[in-house]
């Protein structure tokens, strides 16, 4: 039903050449070339590559050395605030701008107490206004899911199929980079510096070798003929109302694809607007490029 | 500079596996990944099977393998887990995330292995977990470790990561306690490039691991293994026996060439039951005339990236959260002597025995 991102030659060379240079993890050649290529795409003085978003976000968070509160949308996936309760940290959700879908500076700014120590922004707003607003209140600054200048960001890399994705942790911030790098115990990558607590998030050779593969495909907006965004892995389809939504559920499962309702946690169900726009969406799996028999099914429930 | 004008390697020999299996059972692997075969339930069915166990969750490395074990299995309301101080070097750590305080135990010198009595000498009513932890050579006693559970009846986890292979009393590892953690990382002796697996022979424990490891909500965390990953690990099962003989063709050498070195004993591994051969300990006693600091310094300095044994020990390394100070002068003592040298995939006979004519020019300066 949904096409596959990279081809099977693509897989067997990238494997081929792990074997071969009998490297295959510890910050090999291909992490590094991967790191290198993602700092200068995106503009950034490092990338840090980990395992996938959950690690990357309890690893940045620990970077930074966050303690108590984290703003965030009512409307983001789950696996961040699970991530954030791993990290110690205390999720406060606040409700979203229905017109974006983001969250709301309003709302961010209402919820801004003495416990509360970062903003985290998720992709589909301005995150110009929510960035001033952390500036103002000495809180740290996150973007979940997409790059950016004004805050250290994470941004996942193509996968194959439903793999879990790793991602890269932008930052202009060596200090920063050189902890992150720590965190991760990546061998060799930076010198030692002191962090409180190590992990393990590390991306093998040939994950980092997919990934530069990937990277070198045109990766366009998924052709979805719904308004959709990203949503940890998956993808979020807003369907209007929640019948017409319910209905999207039952016909996407005949086609195959498991997709289900979007479940707000309920610490967020004090959000209306997320509640509300939550109501009508479905959740899929997130792929770059849909079949299109699978594309005509969608359309003709849009329509 | 060895007598005979040798400088030293061209390319460092190392002490990690590295271990790789054949190019056309990774592919056959892969291929069945990317046509979307379940491979990673296909390892863990076979892991389950290897350790002689009901359930094997897989996940994306061993480390939070650890964390997960030990999130789930601790009881609640209790603050320590036990371990022995001689273990990973990131142990203590790995408690930490599991938001439990690591309490240290010493080891028995002759296995360098936790034992009943270390753990039971380090008992508090705080403990919630036993961490039993099988050395880099060798097995602890694992039940007798068993037996101490049950009678104090606290939860037990095995680090397991070092006995894939091992059996203790005709048991193979992988079954005892209520779980036990191992390693898929390319330094293992199963090469999964990064990976790990719990496996477990309480099926709500595996539900439970799996539900966090999958990211379930209400607590989980993404932590699943890469298809192929599974892949590599499932054509480094394949290759698992040979593997075994060309370590234990390696093992032997070392036992041959050093037993003329005064000062440097083999750690032997126990040939009664099947047992890996994967990695070469030595202890440098009285009789070698350098520190085992300034040995392993000479030796690196010849690209032979031979390693001090779980140095430093837990209880000695600065820590920034919840833990509780121990003194174990036996584990201070045993810290300092033990170091790893080089096998593994990429080092062949030839390499050995420049490694060991090496150490003897050491001693005869």
């Amino acid at each position: 039903m949904i096409a596959s991102e990279l081809d099977w030659a693509n897989v067997e060379s990238a494997i081929d050449g792990v074997l071969d240079r009998g490297w295959y993890t510890n910050h090999g050649p291909m992490a590094q070339s991967l790191e290198a290529r993602l700092s200068a795409l995106h503009e950034v003085a490092a990338a840090v590559i980990v395992t996938n978003h959950s690690l990357g976000l309890i690893m940045l968070t620990e970077a930074l050395g966050l303690q108590g509160e984290v703003i965030l949308s009512a409307l983001s996936p789950a696996c961040c605030a699970q991530a954030l309760r791993w990290a110690g940290l205390r999720p406060r959700f606040c409700d979203i701008d229905e017109a974006t879908l983001g969250l709301a500076p309003g709302s961010a700014e209402a919820a801004i107490g003495a416990g509360t120590a970062a903003i985290l922004v998720t992709p589909g707003c301005d995150p110009a206004p929510l960035a001033a607003l952390a500036a103002r209140h000495r809180l740290a600054f996150c973007r979940y899911a997409q790059p950016g200048r004004d805050g250290p960001g994470l941004v996942g890399l193509a996968a194959c199929g439903d793999d879990p994705a790793p991602c890269a942790l932008l930052t202009d911030d060596a200090g920063l980079a050189a902890r992150l790098r720590n965190i991760r115990s990546s061998y060799g990558a930076g010198p030692p510096v002191t962090v409180h607590r190590t992990a393990n998030g590390r991306v093998s050779e040939l994950q980092a070798a997919l990934a530069l593969e990937a990277l070198d495909r045109p990766c366009g907006a998924p052709n979805l003929p719904l308004r959709h965004l990203p949503f940890g892995q998956e993808i979020a389809l807003l369907a209007v109302s929640q019948p017409r939504r319910d209905r999207l559920i039952a016909r996407l499962h005949d086609a195959g694809c498991p997709a289900h309702p979007l479940v707000l946690d309920h610490r967020a169900v004090h959000c209306p607007h997320a509640r509300s726009i939550a109501a009508s969406c479905v959740l899929m799996p997130r792929r770059r490029a849909y079949d299109p028999a699978f594309v005509d099914l969608l359309a003709r429930e849009a329509a | 500079m060895t007598g005979d004008g040798w400088t030293g390697f061209a390319e460092p020999v190392s002490t990690s596996n590295l271990v790789r299996p054949e190019r056309a059972a990774v592919m056959r692997y892969a291929r069945l990944a990317w046509e979307g075969a379940p491979v990673v339930r296909m390892l863990e069915q076979r892991l389950a099977r290897l350790h002689h166990t009901e359930h094997c969750v897989a996940l994306c490395n061993g480390f939070w393998g650890l964390v997960l074990a030990m999130h789930v299995l601790a009881l609640p309301g209790r603050r320590d887990v036990l371990m022995p101080s001689l273990t990973y070097r990131r142990m203590a750590d790995v408690a930490a995330w599991a938001r439990l305080r690591p309490r240290f135990c010493e080891v028995e010198p002759a296995s360098l292995a936790c034992s009943a009595a270390t753990m039971r000498a380090a008992l508090t009513p705080e403990v919630g977990l036993l961490l039993g932890v099988h050395p880099i050579v060798g097995v602890c006693d694992a039940p007798a470790i068993e037996q101490l559970s049950g009678e104090y009846g606290l939860p037990l986890l095995f680090d397991s990561v070092e006995s894939v292979f091992e059996w203790v009393d005709g048991r193979k590892i992988g079954g005892f306690g209520d779980a036990e953690c191992f390693s898929l990382h390319a330094s293992k002796l199963l090469n999964g490039l990064e990976g790990g697996y719990v496996t477990t022979a309480r099926a709500d424990v595996a539900r439970r691991l799996s539900a966090l490891r999958d990211g379930r909500p209400p607590d989980g965390l993404d932590l699943r293994l890469d298809r192929f990953h599974a892949a590599m690990a499932l054509a480094s099962l394949d290759d698992l026996d040979a593997q075994v003989e060309r370590n234990r063709a390696r093992y032997e050498l070392y036992r041959r060439l050093l037993a003329g070195l005064p000062g440097v004993s083999l750690l032997a591994f126990e040939e009664a039951a099947p047992t890996s051969y994967k990695t070469v300990v030595v202890e440098l006693d009285e009789d070698w005339p350098l520190s085992r600091d300034e040995t392993v310094a000479r030796l690196n300095a010849s690209r032979v990236l031979a390693r001090a044994y779980y140095h430093p020990p837990l209880h000695r390394k600065t820590m920034s959260y919840p833990h509780v100070a121990a003194e174990l002068a036996l584990t201070d003592r045993l810290a300092a002597r033990y170091m790893l040298l080089p096998c593994g995939h990429h080092v062949d006979h030839a390499a050995i025995e420049r490694v060991v004519r090496l150490l003897h020019s050491l001693v005869s300066r």
